[in-house]
């Protein structure tokens, strides 16, 4: 079986805080990008495979091949470090039944509507009710971009948006 | 050459525009120059679109010259390369504008983005030091 070592919901997938930074600090190698869309557009999957660095193995795939490939062998071999482009995403993926102990929330981008709640990561009410429901079924949700921050708490994030 | 490439410059935070600064201190104004700056909190996509359509409108040849090998800025490079005529070289450092700016008069397409690659290789190195070792230099 995989061992699922770090689960980062970011806007930008695979980019430089994550190749750099989480990608060394997490010693994974393989990432598992988890995205209906991107597994069904070749050439964009491709950019993303060619933004990892050698020596770590990048696959693309729907929230139902995951799930599938979780109940079938646990994902096969290796330590992976899991992205969703979305909280919706990461939501569905726990619904479908995809194992998430941890959440670490690193990228949301700026829309109509979001506010920003920490070091330029923004949210609006419908993606805090969604990890508000994630962290009921006993899924640990934080906030941080790097390393070297100290993770922010959904909670004390929560206030900062009403 | 008949269509001289125009360069884009695209990098993490406002490195490009202050690197594009440094390297008109030498060459002087540069024409013929993009610069994209992505900002904390910018998504790929704000980026992806501000060059599309600095690409729609110059319509020529294109070399982008990015900072970090599977950043931002140079993943959307590789996407835009999809539809448009470009090349993409990363690693930027202040010889690669320079010489690239200075190359493009001769090259285009892969063959300027590799003379460029070189460059910007072969500008990164140890200084060998001068010796400090008194003895060493009296035998000189």
């Amino acid at each position: 079986m995989a061992q699922i070592v770090f689960v980062r919901i970011d806007f930008r997938l695979i980019h430089g805080q994550v190749i750099t930074r989480w990608l060394k600090q997490t010693n994974a190698d393989r990432i598992l990008v988890i995205d209906n869309k991107l597994a069904k557009d070749p050439f964009m999957s491709q950019v993303y495979v060619m933004a990892a660095p050698p020596g770590v193995q990048v696959e693309m795939i729907s929230i139902e091949d995951a799930v599938a490939g979780w109940a079938k062998d646990k994902l096969g071999k290796g330590t992976i470090l899991v992205l969703f482009k979305t909280v919706k995403t990461a939501f569905a993926a726990a619904e479908q039944g995809f194992p998430l102990e941890k959440i670490q929330i690193g990228g949301l981008g700026a829309a109509p509507g979001r506010k920003v709640v920490y070091n330029q990561i923004t949210l609006d009410q419908q993606d805090a009710d969604l990890l508000q429901l994630l962290q009921s079924k006993g899924i640990e949700i934080f906030f941080q971009t790097v390393p070297e921050e100290t993770p922010a708490t959904l909670e004390k994030i929560i206030k900062k948006l009403q | 050459m008949e269509q001289k490439s125009w360069i884009f410059i695209a990098t993490h935070g406002h490195a490009g525009e202050a690197l594009l600064r440094s390297a008109e201190m030498i060459m002087g104004k540069m024409k013929c120059v993009e610069i994209f700056s992505l900002e904390a909190g910018m998504s790929p996509e704000d980026i992806l679109e501000q060059i599309r359509k600095k690409l729609d409108i110059v319509n020529e040849p294109v070399l982008i010259l990015t900072d970090l090998y599977g950043g931002t800025p140079f993943n959307v490079g590789m996407a835009l390369s999809r539809n448009y005529d470009l090349q993409l070289v990363c690693g930027l450092n202040l010889s690669m504008i320079i010489e690239s700016d200075l190359l493009r008069e001769n090259l285009a397409g892969e063959e300027l983005a590799e003379a460029v690659r070189k460059v910007g290789s072969e500008a990164c190195c140890v200084a060998k030091l001068p010796s400090q070792n008194v003895n060493e230099r009296s035998v000189i």
